[in-house]
């Protein structure tokens, strides 16, 4: 099953659900692999450490010109759309930064005189993460887990003294700084054979062409929507990707601030109905709701999963993962 | 006549609540919205739309269906699968055509065509501080570094027609085409981070992104007092670097409420966060050598 958790606007809290979704399914003996594919700045691996990380280059073809070979007669300049290839003064000049790697070039040429070299511009890593509950963070966790994050999910109270240890395969993209393209290294990551249950995708954020590379694929998506009116806004927009997919998609609503009377200026309370109006609307269900809690901040910036360490994160968290499972039984 | 663009890496920031709070500082500035993605300083600044645009990034591949003799030349020579097949008849995925023509030119009938594909639409809007460039682009749409160079192209344009000497430009999160077209040719950068480890991360990348570009950096930090700890890494880190600190802006819910009222800052309230907002405008300014 692949999950994909987006959100139209940056810093909604994806990546803390993503990672702590993916830290707790672990724990409890889900075979899970998490990816992040918001290639432009990936975060996930400040969460969940990622040891023996393997790299591999992600390439994309770009022409190259023969020049005893050419004659200049700028048929290639002609099929570009990208001006990634120009005839100037007879000559071929390239911008390979610009070539968006069709190929049409090399087949229109005549003489064959453009060929293809690979050009990197960005690389993926794939590692596990060992992901610690119970004794060493103040644990909460309820679930049995094997010593190696097994398959047997007994669903256990546990104490909450016993030390679990479970892990999760990790993978990430990065894309070369100066680099425009993001798409080639998603799909990169997204075709790579894997054999979880579980495959988390963190997206990037936004509605172009990355973030449908990452959601496309996915069987079901999470959206996370910050309750503010910029949240609301963006939330729309992500949520208009997703149905244009017809894919499943459920919500979670993330820093929802309530004042003591909910009618007041600064409550978040019309941002959250809006969200909730275009969930009812759209048939999205309403996965969580977390509130906005400073410590959330405090913890997420060290790196901490506050999964371990937060009660309603936790809640929140679980129930994500429960009705996750119910989708998956089907 | 100055450009400076803000920009974060990592999103969430509180970078479109600065813009907006600048924007009020300065008095009359042109403002352009250049996260096209998910646009969002129309919230805090309510514009009123002067001048509507069509944005036509690019093109996309439509194949004549009754013509078409189901050869299969376009399946072949398509490198990003947006020629279905099924059995002989073919059709385009419009979402993952890139409109790089190919298939077009190699249909031996000639029954492809590329068509002008609509992906959004730009404003020219007027707010209470001046002109607001804004745009929306389609979801799923690409391009959005075309539709970011056609906004700040404008932007300069209305700056010029007005008279007026500073461009103040919200940039995209991230470190790909959209922030490329964002930076490129502007004055100078502010990028606004956060005390965590994923916001300093990414707005090391950012700023590497604007060194690669030879662009100019300033660096602050909002939300400072949630880790102090992380905000003095940044401050060290900006030093050796040789980037200017244009100053911290502490924790303050009145941040938040701000934007839940669709209000900036500066507008909302004259607490902690307000005038550390203003601190870090004037050394903006004073950096960017904009008269009084």
């Amino acid at each position: 099953m692949r999950i994909a958790f987006a959100s139209g606007k940056g810093g909604a809290g994806k990546t803390t659900l993503a990672v702590n979704l993916a830290a707790v399914a672990a724990v409890r003996g889900i075979k899970t692999t998490y990816s992040d594919c918001d290639v432009e700045e990936p975060d996930g691996h400040i969460f969940l450490h990622p040891e023996n990380l393997e790299r591999t280059d992600v390439t994309v073809p770009v022409p190259v010109v023969d020049d005893d070979l050419c004659d200049g007669c700028g048929k290639c300049g002609e099929i570009c759309n990208f001006n990634a290839i120009k005839v100037l003064a007879g000559r071929v000049v390239s911008f390979p930064e610009l070539c968006h790697s069709c190929g049409g070039c090399t087949l229109v040429c005549p003489l064959g005189a453009i060929s293809e070299i690979e050009r990197k511009t960005g690389h993926i890593a794939t590692g596990v993460s060992v992901v610690k509950s119970g004794k060493d963070a103040p644990g909460r966790l309820y679930y049995e887990v094997d010593e190696c994050g097994g398959e047997k999910n007994t669903k256990e109270t546990v104490g909450l003294e016993r030390p679990g240890l479970a892990k999760l395969r990790f993978t990430m993209g990065t894309l070369d700084v100066g680099e425009p393209r993001s798409v080639p290294i998603i799909q990169d990551l997204l075709t790579m054979p894997d054999e979880s249950n579980l495959f988390i995708i963190d997206s990037p954020p936004g509605t172009s062409c990355q973030m449908v590379e990452s959601v496309r694929g996915a069987d079901y998506v999470v959206l996370v929507a910050e309750a503010t009116p910029f949240g609301l806004n963006d939330f729309k927009l992500a949520g208009e990707v997703v149905k244009m997919f017809g894919i499943s998609c459920g919500v979670v609503l993330n820093r929802v601030m309530e004042s003591e009377a909910s009618a007041t200026e600064s409550s978040s309370r019309p941002a959250q109905d809006g969200i909730k109006e275009f969930c009812r609307e759209n048939g999205f269900e309403v996965l969580a709701e977390i509130p906005a809690i400073r410590k959330i901040a405090e913890i997420s910036s060290t790196g901490g999963l506050v999964a371990f360490e937060i009660p309603v994160m936790e809640q929140a968290i679980d129930a994500i993962l429960d009705r996750l499972a119910e989708i998956i039984a089907g | 006549m100055k450009e400076i663009v803000v920009i974060s890496g990592k999103g969430g920031t509180g970078k479109t609540s600065m813009v907006a709070s600048f924007a009020r500082l300065a008095g009359r500035v042109v403002c352009a919205d250049c996260d096209v993605d998910a646009a969002n300083l129309h919230i805090v600044t309510k514009p009123v739309i002067r001048e509507k645009i069509e944005f036509i990034g690019g093109k996309v591949a439509v194949i004549d269906q009754a013509s078409c003799t189901g050869c299969g030349r376009c399946h072949e020579v398509c490198r990003f699968s947006a020629v279905l097949e099924d059995g002989s008849v073919y059709d385009i995925d419009s979402m993952a055509c890139e409109g790089c023509g190919v298939c077009a030119e190699f249909c031996p009938e000639k029954v492809i065509t590329m068509e002008p594909e609509t992906n959004g639409e730009w404003y020219v809007s007027d707010t209470d501080n001046g002109p607001l460039i804004h745009a929306r682009l389609l979801p799923g749409s690409e391009n959005s570094g075309k539709l970011v160079t056609e906004v700040r192209r404008a932007a300069r344009r209305v700056a010029e027609e007005e008279g007026i000497n500073t461009i103040i430009v919200d940039g995209s999160p991230g470190i790909g085409c959209p922030v490329i077209a964002s930076v490129t040719g502007s004055d100078a950068v502010l990028a606004v981070t956060e005390p965590s480890l994923s916001a300093m991360h990414d707005v090391k990348r950012v700023i590497d992104l604007a060194r690669h570009f030879e662009i100019k950096t300033l660096i602050c930090v909002n939300k400072s007092d949630i880790n102090e700890d992380i905000t003095g890494q940044i401050r060290e880190m900006a030093e050796k670097s040789g980037i200017p600190f244009a100053g911290t802006v502490r924790f303050d819910e009145d941040f938040t409420k701000a934007q839940i009222c669709g209000k900036s800052i500066s507008e909302f309230s004259d607490g902690t966060a307000a005038s550390d907002v203003s601190g870090v405008w004037e050394f903006v300014r004073r950096e960017l050598g904009l008269e009084d």
